[in-house]
């Protein structure tokens, strides 16, 4: 362990600073993350947005370490406030003993697609004990009385049933709170929900969200809530990052971010998602052209191509620093006049 | 704007799906994906068709180009001034009848053939139904896909060489290559990234213009319901619970599931927070709905009525029809 001493600690509790992770393949290094900063603050939700191929759920698994092969970590920090000491996760063998002790434990997961996610071998049961045994002070009849208070809690009914049930006999949306019994089984710090909505359907999702945000708050824990959704990372967040080709673009306060967005693509993006209550049957605005793989990218902004108000000579040779365009309101673009970041 | 004549009625559709069980196959019950929907397309109009998933709406959509067959009512698509009764064609006059009506899918991944070229894909339904000969083959896909924004010299690639937005672009052209007059849309824009969704949506705004389309869209986001819609159908296990003009849908809602659907939309603005009552409970099991009005386990103006009788479907203002026994008397609220 690094014993840095941190003087943010008390209001901090996770900063990922300069993260890269790539991915080595044949036809080139794919930079999933690419430089990214993130600050997680302690009781406080961060919402983490971006489009597909951005590189948010990839950022999200190297926080755990759970990175796929062939995809490293090669250079950056993720630094953990415990205490008075900051543990830089990134440093870690993602096969040992204290991260292992961390996963699930402190920093718990919950995925998109809950089937995919629990075995289907076992018992919801089963697996929300299984958790519980190994990281809690517990034996095997606290743990299941832990199990079933937990499915209470998160709303499921007949909970001491359900827990001799598969995976496959609930709907998505039970199998989601199940889900979520089992990674708040433990009282995390902080829990990272990868897309955990996108698979329901709007009235279950808007269930869900209710549920995670009150969770959220009795537990005292952070959260980090990636998704592509606006709407959801407006219903949910405190803190909201945007993510365009594994870099964060814009990091604010939500409303900062919703109601003045300052990155060319946080603005676009915005004027381009039809919401209901808006005018019918009129043009949306839109990006041309797609995300671009990244591989092999040229120089520059990676947002140039797709950019607006880029300024050739300046955009697609240097790469834009973060910028403060305000206090707490961090923006990657040139277009924001005023000093970068240290 | 919108043209008064009927394109297409349909009537009591259904199609109910067997359970078998057992080593005879016995059916012990039916999934009613569809369960008895009347409606009416106008001419050049887009019907937008919303639901949750599993509540039958691309069963409908496809019952009504019979690429699943109905269990019972009537498809009347009126083509030319005569009516043409879908249901009763036969395959020879089916396929001819097709030209007419093209389809457009969500998944762009699985929809297109990764061993056919984009030239193979968009002529495919020009070679079938024999309209025209290679040169003007040649000719027409060129046209198709400058008009979808496709570049010209990529007609020898292969799907996989194509992103998501492209590859529906494809699958736009395809349809659009018989010069259809109706276009069902299923969920086409539902696997697209967000910045890329929106250049789909305005393209299909485009082409309606341009070729009189008629689109029945099929989608699970209210969103892009309200922005493509002239008018909305609500559906919930099966059938349609409210149908009309797309504000009345949004700022005069007439069914507790609409009023609950449309609250429930996370808006991409904290300032519309919700603070209001989330709707309880899961969509029921469409191999057993409730008895009386489906909704009823989940509505917060329930009666013991509502467990009895089911409601019958009723026009309540002109052109706002709702099947809800309290129709009349409360009031919802509207999108805020």
């Amino acid at each position: 362990m690094i014993g840095v001493k941190g003087k943010l600690s008390a209001e901090v509790l996770l900063e990922v600073k300069d993260l890269k992770t790539y991915f080595h393949l044949d036809e080139g290094v794919l930079k999933a993350v690419d430089g990214a900063n993130l600050t997680v603050k302690r009781r406080k939700v961060l919402g983490l947005v971006g489009e597909s191929g951005c590189g948010k759920s990839v950022a999200a698994q190297s926080i755990l370490r759970i990175v796929p092969s062939p995809g490293r970590i090669v250079g950056g920090r993720i630094l953990f406030y415990r205490g008075e000491d900051a543990l830089d996760l990134a440093t870690l063998d993602p096969f040992g003993d204290e991260i292992r002790n961390i996963r699930g434990r402190e920093i718990a997961m919950v995925f998109q697609e809950p089937m995919t996610a629990f075995s289907p071998i076992h018992t919801i049961g089963f697996q929300i004990m299984e958790a519980i045994l190994l990281h809690r002070d517990a034996n095997k009849k606290e743990a299941k009385n832990i199990a079933i208070e937990m499915l209470h809690k998160v709303g499921v009914p007949n909970p001491a049933q359900r827990m001799n049930e598969y995976p496959h006999q609930l709907s998505g949306g039970l199998r989601q709170r199940a889900m979520i019994a089992m990674a708040l089984s433990c009282h995390p710090a902080l829990l990272i929900a990868d897309e955990p909505t996108t698979a329901l359907d709007v009235t279950v999702q808007g269930q869900i969200l209710r549920l995670m945000k009150e969770l959220q708050e009795e537990f005292g824990m952070s959260l980090i809530f990636i998704t592509h959704n606006l709407g959801v990372i407006a219903e949910i967040s405190d803190e909201v990052a945007v993510m365009y080709l594994g870099k964060i673009v814009e990091y604010g306060d939500v409303m900062e971010i919703f109601c003045n967005p300052l990155h060319p693509y946080t603005a676009k993006l915005l004027r381009s998602v039809p919401t209901v209550g808006r005018q019918i049957k009129t043009r949306l605005d839109s990006i041309p052209g797609s995300v671009p793989l990244p591989i092999n990218l040229p120089p520059g902004c990676g947002f140039y191509e797709r950019c607006s108000e880029a300024k050739p000579g300046l955009c697609n040779c240097e790469d834009p620093p973060l910028f403060e365009a305000r206090p707490g309101h961090l923006v990657r673009c040139f277009r924001v006049g005023s000093s970068p970041l240290p | 704007m919108m043209e008064t004549t009927a394109l297409l009625r349909v009537e009591n559709l259904k199609k109910y799906y067997p359970i078998k069980k057992g080593f005879w196959k016995k059916v012990v019950g039916h999934i009613k994906a569809v369960d008895g929907v009347t409606f009416t397309i106008w001419r050049g109009e887009t019907l937008g068709l919303v639901g949750e998933s599993g509540c039958g709406k691309s069963t409908l959509g496809k019952c009504i180009l019979r690429a699943v067959e109905p269990t019972e009512g009537r498809v009347e698509f009126i083509l030319n001034g005569s009516p043409l009764e879908m249901t009763a064609l036969d395959k020879k006059s089916l396929r001819a009848a097709r030209r007419h009506m093209q389809m457009i899918f969500q998944d762009p991944y699985s929809s297109l053939d990764p061993r056919m070229t984009v030239m193979d894909i968009i002529s495919e339904p020009l070679r079938v139904n024999k309209v025209c000969n290679k040169e003007e083959i040649e000719e027409r896909v060129k046209k198709l896909v400058e008009l979808v924004g496709l570049n010209v010299n990529h007609l020898k690639r292969y799907p996989h060489a194509f992103s998501g937005g492209q590859r529906q672009r494809i699958g736009i052209a395809r349809a659009l290559a018989l010069n259809p007059e109706f276009i069902v849309a299923d969920e086409p824009v539902s696997a697209l990234d967000v910045s890329v969704q929106s250049q789909i949506l305005n393209l299909l705004l485009d082409l309606q213009k341009e070729f009189h389309l008629t689109y029945l869209f099929i989608s699970h986001d209210l969103g892009v319901i309200q922005h493509v819609s002239d008018r909305v159908a609500v559906m919930y296990v099966g059938r349609i619970v409210e149908m009309a003009p797309t504000e009345e849908i949004f700022f005069a809602p007439k069914h507790p599931y609409t009023e609950a659907l449309i609250a429930a939309v996370p808006r991409p603005d904290p300032r519309f927070r919700k603070n209001k009552g989330v709707l309880q409970g899961e969509v029921p099991n469409p191999a057993a709905p409730p008895p009386g009005c489906y909704f009823h386990l989940r509505c917060p103006y329930a009666t013991k009525r509502c467990a009895e009788e089911t409601p019958i479907w009723d026009e309540i203002t002109p052109g706002h029809f709702v099947a809800c026994h309290y129709a009349h008397d409360l009031t919802l609220r509207p999108i805020d």
